[in-house]
């Protein structure tokens, strides 16, 4: 019997090749996309960990201080406990070749025997001709020999790098040979000495890291309790692999996002093998029938069907998981470039990894999405009467699956999914709180035959009067088969639902920060160190603030430095601020406090300012003291206001900016504010300005208005992976639409085949596919805007606060919904071209006799 | 009046297949007069829906000339022969063949409103067509609501909702019980004569047959006998 069952399938299979190839495509692009973001994803915190520790060399601690690195003072209290054999400080940073290429410069002290960092310069490997030269010339550099082969650097050659916009030269006088860091940026590496780095670099008396080798035979944890005792809490010691682990934790938003998109490739996936395992059994009644009265029992028939659908996921997915490997080439250079430029981090990502678990994982994820998805169709085909099956081929058309129980079922779950905004709290589990897309969902794909129905109801006289008897019919054949429509609707609105959904978060995050910039960020000018948000690596002095100062026109200035510091567990943005003239300006920035009337302690350096989300995912609330552990010792303040601010997901806290150089012993600026005086020509002053700070050091100047564009840019590229998304969630509907007319016509051929015979030209028999395309996108992008809208309430009431704690103010996009309506239509043509025109090329009289 | 046959088939020969060439019909000629009725005869693959379908114009002969009311169809494309169907010939399907989410109504005025014309005109001479087979409280019934002989009823109003010079039958009441089928051929003939329709009716069945003025027998694809 298996046997017999068998060759009916792959008969099947064989004289239905266009079917058999949309169904393995389906499982393909779900499992394709599915893999590429998750090898993407463990890529991307694979290379964040490897890059760390193969940086770390034989180092068993590093000491690290955030961003802003720590006083040199601490070498000494470090190099003093006898527990540790090598203890050397580094400085590290991220340039760009005159090629564009990154190249990672690390600053160690040459002057050592370089024993701890062998895994980057082995003594052995390294070739330095003058050596006295290389020590006694501050511009001296040693670069990899890969990258020297690569470029054809020669000894004695300027090497030009640009960090943060800003060329620096250096004259190679050394070459090595890394070893087990020689992966990293392509083996694009060069190493100078870590004194001469810290002058290069602007780091004035700090160091980015100090690695250790603790004794052998000393336990790494007993060393790790007395350096505590005599570091301030602060300072971190932790061991690389720990370290590595933190970083992960940054770029947590990140992932989260991929995860999603990830997820979201799956689900309309499994929507469009449902629909095509749907329709396979659909066209099979008779053959089934056939099967039944040859005495084929009903779970014989299940598992025949479940079988092909281990077999189709199977094939899918490897078909998925080959393609999803080229996908993800792509996906890891967008992750790390987003972690790059918005988290400064570090990775050495060159292909992605290819590992078994990852590919187990997708081939049973394919296999049982593809199992879930014929589950509905394979029960039905069971429990066919075989007599109706073979006495009346149209009795299969009945589908009840509008009925109003279903729909309540559906409105019930969509009510729970809003009913979850009112349990939104950091306690609560967040994949708790994030299940009301399940419930959403769910409840929509419940009322979506209804909504179908409804939509027919709506279009049938619309179409009548606009397309004739061709816009009737193709309604008709919409509402027709319910379920046939539910799963190519369905992935149309899971789809949309999420493009709105983004859009809405998009908009709503920039209508926060147009917000928070008219109350909490007002300048006349703006100047900056990076284009990006905030250069980690080049900063300004305060004697360049003081040039600017002294130009005419100048009425104030305001310096920030912006830095971040790990606050349980979470690295939280801190932003230095002149107290004195950032309150003055915005005298209406808090939420919760008066800043006016704090203003004096504020600017004593007696009280913390907290994000809005700070607040939020800390439980902090106004009034409450907060301890910072800072480089020089805990600092314990009063919060004095709660503000919106946007600066990290993990929270922002504000400080004066004396207190702030007094804890982290750094006074460098990352933005310098200016206000000017009334009637001060502000191109001029532009001018004026560039000549001042631009012929020095590389700046970005921006009046008010180009400053918020600026940022709206920024906000744009962050959301790249948002974009990204939401070209894929259309494409993938675009293709359960192909499947879905393709389907059509199939099963429709011996109705095309009467109009065709009754007088029906090719040409009406083509509007009809093309229209009814456009039906069911309609109906999808209404569907979508409803659960989209649905979803962007939900999202900016949970999701934004469970994730990052912001309190976002809702902005639906409706120019990005505008623009998807004719977006999708026009998919909708291109999909039902090549069906439209297999229907009007049908044989008629072939079609009339089929069945 | 035009005295010129509504069909005629010169030397028709319709060949299926590869390599294996089977003849379907093999160089067959005959006409049919205006105002005739025929029942075209012969067991299952003797070339009668083969026949049918030239036609009507769905399909094209091997060789020789076909004429549909004085076109040579041979000589004509697909959409030509489709534009001279929906003017000229009304077809009645052994299945019924009605879409199945169109009214009744609306699958009557269906050829007219391929053929351009508005539905209010369409939804006029199709209640009439509908009264004329007497189904007019019938009208907004979908198929699936309605009984074999009411649906072929259907069939027959839309086949001759717009005055077709031809109306082509195949196996009008195979799917039929007796009762409902004698009533369609009743139908059927009185349309016949109050109309001056000419009636091509395909059947093995002798009683269906025995509604016509002529009969014409197929055997492996050449006429075995002509009554005219």
């Amino acid at each position: 019997m298996v046997g017999a069952l068998i060759l009916v399938s792959l008969r099947q299979w064989q004289n239905h090749k266009l079917r058999l190839a949309l169904t393995l495509l389906g499982v393909s692009i779900g499992i394709g996309a599915f893999f590429a973001v998750i090898t993407a994803n463990l890529t991307l915190t694979d290379s964040l960990q490897n890059t760390v520790e193969k940086l770390a060399g034989k180092s068993t601690l590093q000491i690290t201080a955030g961003e802003t690195g720590f006083s040199e003072e601490y070498l000494e209290t470090i190099r003093s406990d006898p527990n540790i054999k090598i203890a050397e400080p580094v400085i590290e940073t991220i340039a760009k070749t005159s090629k564009n290429e990154n190249i990672l410069i690390i600053g160690l002290d040459t002057a050592s025997d370089l024993e701890l960092h062998s895994q980057i310069v082995a003594e052995q490997d390294v070739s330095i001709s003058n050596p006295m030269a290389f020590i006694n010339k501050p511009d001296s550099i040693a670069v990899s020999r890969s990258f020297a082969d690569r470029n054809g650097v020669k000894e004695n050659d300027v090497l030009e790098v640009f960090v943060s916009e800003e060329k620096k030269k250096f004259v190679v006088r050394g070459f090595f040979k890394p070893s087990g860091a020689a992966d990293i940026f392509g083996g694009n590496i060069a190493v100078l000495d870590v004194y001469a780095a810290r002058d290069v670099f602007g780091r004035g008396k700090v160091f980015d890291r100090i690695d250790i080798m603790t004794r052998p035979g000393v336990p790494v944890e007993e060393v790790q309790t007395s350096l505590r005792e005599k570091l301030p809490e602060g300072i971190r010691i932790e061991r690389p692999s720990s370290r590595g682990k933190g970083l992960e934790n940054s770029v947590s938003s990140i992932s989260f996002g991929m995860s999603l998109m990830s997820f979201l490739a799956l689900t309309i996936g499994v929507f469009i093998i449902f629909n095509c395992f749907y329709i396979n059994v659909n066209q099979r009644w008779k053959e089934i029938g056939v099967l039944r009265a040859l005495g084929v029992e009903s779970g014989q028939i299940t598992l025949m069907f479940l079988g092909e659908a281990v077999i189709l996921g199977l094939f899918g997915s490897l078909l998925g998981i080959a393609s999803g490997y080229f996908l993800a080439i792509g996906a890891t250079e967008v992750m790390s470039t987003v972690t790059q430029s918005t988290y400064g981090l570090v990775t050495s990502t060159s292909l992605p990894t290819l590992r078994l678990d990852y590919i187990l994982y997708a081939l049973l994820t394919g296999i049982v999405s593809s199992l879930f998805a014929a589950l509905v169709p394979a029960r039905e085909a069971a429990r066919l009467d075989p007599i109706a099956a073979l006495r009346n081929i149209e009795a299969r058309k009945s589908e009840k699956l509008s009925g109003n129980l279903r729909f309540f079922i559906g409105l019930i779950f969509v009510l729970i999914a809003l009913s979850l905004t009112s349990f939104v709290d950091p306690d609560i589990n967040i994949a708790i709180q994030l299940s009301y897309w399940f419930f959403l969902m769910i409840g929509m794909v419940m009322m979506l035959p209804k909504f179908i129905r409804l939509g027919a109801f709506i279009l049938r006289p619309l179409m009548s009067r606009l397309f004739g008897i061709e816009g009737v019919i193709a309604v008709d054949s919409m509402s027709r088969a319910p379920r046939r429509t539910t799963a190519t609707v369905g992935a149309l609105m899971v789809g949309l639902s999420f493009v709105y959904s983004n859009g809405t978060i998009i908009q709503s995050q920039k209508a926060a920060l147009t917000r928070n910039l008219g109350r909490a960020a007002s300048a006349d000018i703006f100047v900056t160190t990076s284009d990006q948000v905030r250069s980690r690596v080049y900063h300004f002095s305060e004697e360049t603030s003081e040039k600017v100062r002294a130009l005419d026109g100048v009425s104030s200035i305001g310096n920030l430095r912006i830095t971040t510091l790990n606050y349980r567990g979470d690295d939280v943005a801190v932003l230095a601020h002149d107290m004195d003239r950032w309150i003055t300006q915005n005298p209406d920035m808090l939420d919760q406090g008066n800043a006016v009337s704090v203003k004096k302690e504020m600017e004593n350096g007696e009280g913390f300012f907290v994000s809005q989300n700070f607040s939020y995912r800390f439980g902090v609330k106004l009034g409450d003291t907060l301890t910072l552990k800072s480089p020089g010792g805990n600092i314990s303040r009063k919060v004095l206001g709660i503000l919106d601010y946007y600066q990290s997901e993990f929270g922002t806290v504000f400080l004066e900016r004396n207190l702030f150089k007094k804890y982290w012993n750094d006074d460098a600026l990352d933005y310098i504010l200016i206000d000017l005086k009334p009637g001060t020509d502000r191109a001029k002053f532009k001018a004026a300005l560039e000549k001042t700070i631009a012929g020095e050091q590389k700046a970005f100047i921006y009046s008010e208005e180009e400053y918020r564009d600026w940022v709206m840019k920024l906000i744009d590229q962050f959301f790249t992976l948002n974009y990204l998304q939401m070209v894929i969630a259309i494409f993938v509907a675009g293709l359960g639409l192909i499947n879905t007319m393709v389907i059509s016509v199939a099963e429709r051929k011996r109705e095309i085949g009467v109009i065709r015979a009754i007088g029906g030209l090719r040409q009406q028999i083509r509007k009809m596919i093309l229209l009814e395309s456009v039906c069911i996108s309609a109906v999808g992008i209404c569907t979508g805007i409803l659960a989209g809208s649905i979803n962007a309430y939900c999202a900016i009431r949970i999701s934004i606060v469970a994730i990052a704690g912001f309190t976002l103010p809702l902005r639906f996009p409706f120019f990005l919904i505008a623009l998807s309506i004719p977006v999708v239509l026009l998919v909708a043509l291109f999909s039902a071209w090549v069906p439209a025109k297999q229907a009007s090329d049908l044989e008629v009289a072939e079609a009339i006799d089929y069945e | 009046m035009d005295d010129t046959p509504i069909i005629r088939f010169e030397a028709v020969t319709r060949k299926y297949g590869g390599a294996r060439d089977i003849a379907a019909l093999d160089d067959v000629s005959f006409e049919i007069a205006r105002g005739e009725s025929v029942a075209v005869m012969g067991p299952s693959g003797s070339g009668k829906s083969t026949l049918l379908n030239l036609m009507c114009g769905l399909d094209s002969p091997s060789s020789g000339s076909i004429f549909l009311d004085n076109t040579n169809l041979s000589e004509t494309d697909d959409d030509e022969r489709t534009r001279i169907r929906r003017r000229k010939v009304g077809m009645i399907f052994q299945t019924f063949n009605l879409l199945p989410t169109l009214s009744a109504l609306e699958n009557v005025g269906l050829t007219l409103r391929l053929q351009g014309i508005g539905k209010k005109e369409s939804d006029l001479r199709a209640q009439e067509m509908l009264a004329g087979v007497g189904l007019e409280d019938r009208k907004d019934h979908l198929p699936d609501e309605m009984s074999g002989g009411e649906r072929q009823r259907v069939a027959i109003a839309r086949a001759l909702v717009f005055d077709p010079p031809l109306l082509l039958a195949d196996e009008p009441t195979g799917n039929l019980d007796s009762k409902s089928g004698e009533s369609i051929l009743i139908r059927l003939k009185e349309l016949h004569k109050k109309l001056n329709t000419t009636v091509v009716l395909v059947t093995h069945d002798d009683f269906a047959a025995g509604f016509c003025e002529r009969k014409i027998t197929l055997q492996d694809g050449k006429i075995a006998g002509d009554s005219g």
